[in-house]
């Protein structure tokens, strides 16, 4: 694969404009039926905390937008990508990273024990379509399973009571305003490593060495090939890339949706490959890259469970990487739904139990 | 520079964010009047954490707890309302 971008490696001291130049330089540009340029200039002012006479010249090399001179509108993608690999260290991108991602610091050995989670998920119509209409609605909220790595659940209440179905993928429900869930989550995890030498080198190729994480639509993220030509392997796209390249080498395996657990409302993606030991083992590239490249002081080790080991950050469900977590339609149309994900850890830990373990095939 | 700290501190935070306003009513929607939005949310947490003394854990929180002054000064001052 002839990748685009330049590799990046994080700078030992905050960088000013040659910074963001670089950065510009291996942008990748949300494409034009993907892009949404709302975001105004006092709002990339702020995001990008580059000060006027940078952002001046972004502009002028290239920074692609609408709008008129002094009014210029940007596209959100965009913008949080330029700053993530501006160096600049004080961009609310940058900032917003190192917070996210503190859990990196901690001994893996935290990963792997049962964690109670207070759940609660809500969905409603998507801010262009209103409130009207129910009758011609159907929605789906991805089933949790978190059992598929050794938790289990010990409530699950659904809604709208009588109206709301739950099945082994999805939560399901027509002819609402709306779709609910909530319980209490017991996520758990288990040490693994990658056995056979070649299932290793393949899962390990899409490293922080050569690949960038970014942030872009889940539409553009399904276009893998386009998306990792250019040096970046968000979760999605690398997860689908690495499920192709391990069934051609003879490995089962399968891509897997969910929640990063902990993290206020973010879906994640990961494989999911059965290693020559017979055991299921998660590999999570995305993770890999944002350990090295934008976590602050993360464990020295983390990397290495992120390369085969269950892990109870993770919330699993029976969706494939493009498969969104949450869908709507209105007369068969789909559309992404407003939805308010609140997934806290509880003040309750559960006590150790005897569990039947994580799985070990596949589930394809 | 200035000398306030603790809660008050907090409060001169969020009003930095609508010069408009003299004060904020405590039971304020503070999201809905565009005093807390995504772009703020980190740069509030990290002033949460200095004034508070303690680490904000994102896995500990939700949306609610900075829904308004009230929320935030029990939640994170251990005050009640």
């Amino acid at each position: 694969m002839n990748i685009e971008a330049k590799p990046w490696t994080r700078p030992a001291a905050p960088r000013g404009l040659e910074g963001w130049l670089d950065s510009l330089r291996d942008l990748l540009v949300i494409p034009p039926e993907l892009r949404d340029e709302w975001v105004e200039r006092d709002a990339a002012l702020e995001l990008l905390q580059c000060g006027p006479e940078i952002l001046d010249e972004l502009l002028r090399a290239g920074l692609p937008h609408g709008g008129t001179p002094g009014a210029e509108r940007f596209d959100r993608f965009d913008l949080v990508n330029l700053a993530l690999y501006s160096g600049s260290g004080t961009s609310v991108p940058e900032k917003t990273m190192r917070y996210a991602l503190r859990w990196m610091h901690a001994d893996p050995e935290a990963l792997f024990r049962p964690q109670r989670w207070n759940y609660s998920v809500a969905l409603t119509p998507p801010a262009a379509h209103g409130e009207g209409e129910p009758e011609r609605t159907d929605w789906n909220l991805a089933t949790p399973h978190p059992e598929l790595s050794g938790g289990w659940t010990e409530s699950l209440s659904i809604g709208p009571a009588g109206a709301a179905t739950l099945g082994e993928k999805d939560i399901t429900a027509s002819g609402t305003s709306g779709l609910t869930a909530s319980g209490v989550l017991v996520t758990s995890g288990e040490r693994r490593e990658i056995v056979s030498e070649k299932l290793r080198a393949i899962v390990t190729s899409y490293g922080p060495d050569r690949f960038r994480w970014g942030r872009m639509p889940e539409e553009l993220q399904w276009r893998k090939d386009e998306v990792l030509a250019q040096g970046y392997a968000p979760c999605i796209s690398v997860c689908l890339e690495l499920a192709e390249r391990c069934r051609e080498a003879g490995f089962e395996a399968r891509t897997r949706r969910g929640w990063i657990m902990g993290m206020l409302d973010l879906a994640h993606s990961w494989l999911e490959v059965v290693d020559e030991d017979g055991l299921v083992k998660n590999v999570d590239p995305a993770f890999v890259i944002l350990a090295d490249h934008h976590a602050e002081a993360p464990h020295p080790d983390i990397a290495q469970a992120f390369t085969g080991s269950l892990l109870n950050r993770l919330l699993p469900t029976e969706h494939h990487a493009d498969e969104p977590v949450n869908g709507y339609r209105r007369g068969g149309l789909f559309a992404h739904p407003r939805h308010q994900t609140d997934i806290q850890l509880s003040a309750e830990q559960p006590a150790p139990r005897e569990t039947a373990g994580a799985g070990n095939g596949s589930g394809n | 520079m200035s000398t306030v700290t603790g809660f008050d501190a907090v409060i001169q935070y969020l009003l930095t964010k609508r010069p408009d306003l003299t004060s904020i009513d405590p039971d304020l929607d503070l999201v809905e009047n565009r005093i807390l939005d995504s772009l703020g949310f980190v740069n509030f947490l990290y002033v949460l954490e200095e004034q508070t003394g303690e680490e904000i854990l994102m896995e500990n929180v939700t949306p609610s707890d900075f829904r308004t002054i009230n929320s935030i000064r029990k939640r994170f001052f251990h005050e009640s309302e």
